[in-house]
């Protein structure tokens, strides 16, 4: 029997009677705000104008509403993009154009806090700052804080395995996850097991499978108590090497500091310098003087002085090897009373070993007033003519230090590279590598960018680290990942076709076309 | 038959293995002390990772890191002979510290064979980072799927010494409501266990010993006795008998440890209770309670046998 011709405006009728007609857009400015979500390559590729956006956007207001449009498109076979709020770094919510966008902002309740349990059940739309308030009125926190918290959702956490700022004590995403309801590809809608119970673990499945097994609706998380109290410090490490050394024993000691944050000798010039302006930092010449004050300021003069300074990375890069070698840690210790100061001085006494110099308090505070800053700065760069992007691993510590040469000799051929240490555990560490970079034309700056993406991943893959640590995987490094997991992706794909019958949802997301 | 590595099992699956129907897994042989994939493939000390085969026993494992100054965590004696693939893949009981963990959450990176005879295998990585948990999903799928071959496992310093206290004179909750207030001042026991009516106590061991003093103080200040301990306390989850384990509600914990008479709560997942009983008894006491139906999970069992079917497992 030949297959009926598919019709996209019944289609999209079916979709309004779902979910009703004012969940249902068509429209163009719409269809382009869905297009994409902060990946740079895209950003970089809409510098030659829009991408196609999907054929619709739907915003259901509960779980039935979920069911119904995943049935639709199951049995239409039309694909799905699952949508938070778009501040995705990698294109895991890039619009398929024969397909739609489910936009999950409109589940945004928490259902319910548990106080004496610890628990919280929240729909997965909701707004990642909007939660830990609504948790801060009760007393309690989620202890998870991206920098992107204002502009992400609890669903895309979890979508992606994303990792807080204070990761080093609360964990990342996936270790605050008790249960998840998720609808699968055949409209189910399912709830999993807790974690912990026997058995197999499906929240770990669902948990970074960035929308491809399924749509996570709501979740129930662990809560934590408001810390009583926080005690800031700084230190500066005579090294990389030292700072490294000084997060591992800490961590190994059992020790849960809030936040550990290491920057390498270039991100620790731009932090002292954002710190006290005028400083000793800024008494450096050339290049260097002038890619600190086109980053800081991207325009006119700033952009130009940018522009010269990323024209020639390798010279660059070499500039920023003869810095002095000295990093900046910042550390943030919380919780009960006793609990922060045993740890701020534990961390204290294995500082004076590795003869780290005490900043006192004022870097920590700075750090938490500013920890958003850098972030929203991309645009100002890209209107400057150069391109910006993150490239984050991990990987054990006895592979940390080559991996770090590896990845920043591979971008370091294309871009200028700096690189902080952010999150960190017992075990091991990831890096969070930024790199910028410029070219004569649009066409230029995006080979150098493919090639510095290229350059890093295969780095990375060579090295055994893990393709990201937070971020997710998306499209941008979905070839990578691939070769990096081999036949673990026909495991995937097994359960993929268990999950996602007809393949709808977020088709080539993760592992690219093989899945 | 003595298969010594993954890619001898990835042959011996792909050259006609009896698939699901086989009860083979790496067990420990008594002969020679020889273990087939029973090998210590490597430590890294710096990182406080071992990568071994998954037939060896916990107990041998332990000894070697320990010559290290590393340690698995807290094992009861009881646990020397069971093997890494008994822990993980097949998932006996074993009892998780506050502190160190348990055991599945040491798994750091995974080598599995499918029964197709492909081999897959994880990133080592502190987190996982890409994607969906595959190699958790190994864990706990008996041999389904496939066989687990390799795991790496993170370690933690070895604590010299382990200080401990008793806590008695109030129902568990009452107890279990000392050790919460504990976790709250940031103080992570290294075991913990409650008993139920055989044994109406709460034993706690230390790594630090401030860490029992504040125990003891925490106790007192809630008005049950404290005695404090200068040699270890004992570990009575013996496996000579089957352990079942279950999540109790934490409200529901007084009425379910009154059903049981040799069960103990061993550790949480935030707010249900790990508890530890006699199989025999608790099927009969753990099932027909009103907490064993709150749960609101769906079955996945339809969906598990469908995998299994795709990935050859029948
Ligand atoms: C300035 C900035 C700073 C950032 N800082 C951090 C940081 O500190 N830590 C960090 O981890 N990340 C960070 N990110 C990355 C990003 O914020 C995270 O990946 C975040 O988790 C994405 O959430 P979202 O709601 O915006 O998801 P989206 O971008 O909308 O989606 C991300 C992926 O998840 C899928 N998805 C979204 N919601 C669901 C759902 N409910 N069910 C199933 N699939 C879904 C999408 O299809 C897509 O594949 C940062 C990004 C920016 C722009």
């Amino acid at each position: 029997m030949p297959t009926p011709r598919f019709d996209p405006r019944a289609f999209v009728e079916g979709l309004r009677a779902d979910v009703g007609e004012s969940n249902v857009s068509t429209t163009r400015p719409d269809r382009e705000a869905y297009s994409r979500d902060l990946w740079p390559r895209s950003l970089l590729d809409s510098l030659s104008g829009p991408a196609p956006g999907p054929m619709a956007v739907v915003w259901p207001t509960d779980e039935v509403r979920v069911s119904a449009v995943v049935r639709r498109c199951a049995s239409a076979g039309v694909p799905i993009v699952p949508f938070g709020a778009g501040s995705g770094v990698c294109g895991g919510a890039l619009a398929d154009p024969s397909g739609i966008v489910v936009d999950l902002k409109r589940l945004d309740r928490v259902l319910k806090v548990d106080p004496e349990a610890r628990t919280v059940e929240v729909q997965a739309g909701i707004n990642g700052e909007l939660f830990e308030r609504r948790l801060e009125r009760q007393g309690f926190t989620l202890g998870h804080f991206p920098s992107s918290i204002v502009c992400s959702t609890v669903g895309g956490w979890l979508a992606t395995r994303s990792a807080g700022q204070c990761s080093a004590r609360y964990g990342k995403i996936e270790d605050m996850v008790l249960d998840l309801s998720v609808v699968t590809g055949d409209g189910v809608l399912r709830r999993t097991e807790r974690t912990g119970s026997p058995g197999l673990d499906w929240n770990q499945l669902f948990v970074g499978s960035e929308g491809t097994l399924g749509l996570i609706t709501g979740a129930t998380l662990a809560l934590h108590p408001q810390p009583e109290t926080r005690c800031f410090r700084g230190y500066l490490c005579r090294s990389v090497e030292d700072g490294l050394d000084l997060i591992r024993r800490v961590l190994q000691d059992g020790h849960r500091p809030a936040v550990l944050r290491l920057y390498d000798p270039l991100d620790t010039m731009m932090a002292r310098q954002k710190a006290a302006p005028g400083g000793e930092t800024s008494a450096h010449a050339g290049p260097l003087k002038a890619l600190l004050q086109g980053l800081s300021s991207p325009e006119g003069m700033g952009a130009r002085a940018l522009r010269a300074a990323l024209s020639v990375p390798q010279v660059t890069n070499a500039l920023i090897a003869s810095l002095p070698r000295k990093s900046l840690l910042v550390t943030v210790t919380e919780g009960s009373a006793r609990e922060a100061t045993l740890t701020d001085e534990a961390i204290a006494r294995v500082a004076k070993d590795l003869q780290a110099q005490d900043l006192g308090e004022g870097p920590g505070r700075h750090w938490l007033a500013h920890r958003h800053d850098v972030s929203y700065k991309q645009s100002r760069l890209y209107r400057a003519g150069a391109f910006v992007d993150t490239f984050e691993v991990a990987t054990t510590w006895a592979r940390l230090p080559r991996l770090y040469e590896a990845v920043r000799g591979a971008l370091g051929l294309h871009t200028v590279v700096m690189a902080h240490f952010s999150h960190a555990y017992a075990a091991g560490c990831s890096i969070y590598f930024t790199f910028v970079g410029t070219g004569r034309d649009v066409p230029e700056m995006r080979a150098r960018y493919l090639a510095a993406w290229q350059a890093a991943l295969d780095a990375a893959l060579l090295c055994e680290a893990t393709l990201a640590h937070h971020h997710g995987v998306g499209l941008s490094r979905a070839t990578h990942l691939q070769k990096a997991h081999g036949p673990a992706v026909a495991y995937f794909q097994a359960l993929k076709r268990v999950l996602d019958p007809q393949g709808i949802l977020n088709p080539g997301k993760i592992y690219g076309a093989a899945v | 038959m003595r298969l010594v590595g993954t890619e001898a099992v990835a042959l011996w699956v792909r050259s006609g293995s009896p698939g699901a129907t086989a009860a083979w897994h790496p067990k420990p042989e008594d002969t020679d002390g020889a273990l087939p994939l029973g090998a210590l493939v490597d430590l890294d000390e710096n990182s406080g990772v071992a990568h071994v085969q998954s037939g060896i026993a916990l107990g041998r494992l332990e000894r070697f890191v320990r010559s290290r100054g590393l340690s698995l965590g807290p094992l009861s004696a009881d646990l020397c002979r069971t093997t890494v693939y008994d822990a993980l893949a097949v998932g006996s009981t074993i009892r998780p510290s506050p502190r160190f963990g348990d055991l599945r959450s040491t798994v750091l990176a995974v080598t599995g064979v499918l029964h197709d005879g492909r081999v897959v295998r994880t990133e080592v990585a502190p987190r996982r980072a890409t994607g969906s948990d595959l190699g958790r999903f190994l864990l706990g799928c008996g041999h389904r799927f496939g066989y687990l071959t390799e795991v790496y496992l993170r370690l933690s310093p070895l604590a010299n010494h382990l200080f401990p206290v008793t806590v008695t004179g109030g129902p568990p909750s009452a107890l279990l409501g000392v050790y919460s207030q504990l976790e709250d001042l940031g103080v992570r026991a290294a075991t913990m266990t409650v008993g139920g009516s055989r044994d109406p106590s709460m034993h706690l061991t230390f790594v630090h010993e401030a860490e029992r003093d504040l125990g003891a103080e925490v106790s007192r200040a809630a008005g049950v006795e404290a005695t404090v301990g200068i040699s270890l306390g004992t570990d009575r989850c013996s496996v000579d008998r089957p352990i079942a384990e279950a999540l109790v509600p934490k409200p529901m914990i007084d009425a379910v440890l009154s059903r049981l008479k040799n069960g103990r709560v061993v550790g949480h997942v935030a707010d249900r209770w790990i508890v530890f009983f006699e199989a025999a008894e608790g099927d009969a006491a753990v099932r027909e309670p009103a907490w064993a139906a709150s749960t609101e999970a769906s079955d996945f069992s339809q969906l598990e046998a469908q995998l299994e079917v795709i990935l050859g497992g029948r």
